[in-house]
């Protein structure tokens, strides 16, 4: 039987941002269900969709990435959670990993760096998703 | 989707990006003016702050590092108040703009 897709939600408030992340996804055959931009957007969409991973941006109005991600961690610990940030924020990056988020990106990366980045990682994602479900 | 494909969008969209950002800026700009002048409400202050923060995050991912890093100058000068400070770095990100 073929594994269903990664379903992946996005939360980042630069819109160019969001579309960049659902065009890598969908290329590395992830299914974006879901994109928010905020943390309060992205935690309310959480609930609703249940993705397998979620990508927030950790600088967020209304309600911050990390806090966002404490509030998802809570729902779901299994969740694959991926920070996105400002290559001057390594001490909320570490905040962050510390509430269980599995990796970072920085943004002062190339889209093609971010998308290598991702395609590198993306075999481990969906292999402890897999391993998830089967259990 | 193809790794061409991909490629293709990426480079759409920091076209994209690149001619949306001289209006983004100009907006910046009459924020910051407003800012200076006193006469910025709190919302403005807090739309500003956003603004100027997602073109530092945004830009260095369209391949636009010395418009990230610029914004980035500009979002602590206005996080420090510093009036001096903002007219320079909003200086600085206006002639960052590609041409």
């Amino acid at each position: 039987m073929r594994p269903r897709p990664v379903r992946v939600l996005i939360a980042d408030d630069e819109a160019h941002i969001r579309q960049l992340l659902a065009r890598i996804i969908a290329s590395l055959g992830g299914e974006v269900v879901a994109e928010a931009r905020d943390g309060e957007e992205a935690v309310r969409l959480f609930e609703l969709t249940s993705p397998d991973m979620v990508i927030l941006d950790i600088n967020m109005p209304s309600m911050t990435g990390d806090r966002a991600l404490a509030r998802i961690v809570a729902l779901d610990p299994s969740v694959i959670a991926i920070m996105m940030t400002a290559q001057d924020a390594i001490d909320a990056v570490r905040h962050c990993l510390g509430l269980g988020a599995r990796d970072y990106i920085l943004k002062s990366n190339a889209a093609e760096e971010i998308c290598r980045l991702l395609a590198e990682a993306w075999p481990r994602y969906t292999g402890e998703i897999a391993e998830a479900q089967a259990r | 989707m193809s790794g061409d494909d991909l490629r293709l969008f990426i480079e759409a969209q920091r076209a994209g990006y690149r001619r949306e950002l001289p209006q983004r800026i100009r907006a910046v700009e009459a924020l910051c003016g407003r800012l200076l002048a006193g006469d910025a409400s709190i919302e403005e202050v807090r739309l500003l702050e956003d603004s100027v923060h997602r073109l530092a995050g945004a830009s260095g991912v369209f391949g636009l590092v010395a418009v990230g890093a610029a914004a980035r100058s500009l979002e602590l000068a206005i996080h420090c108040g510093d009036a001096g400070a903002i007219g320079s770095a909003l200086e600085s990100l206006k002639h960052q703009v590609p041409r």
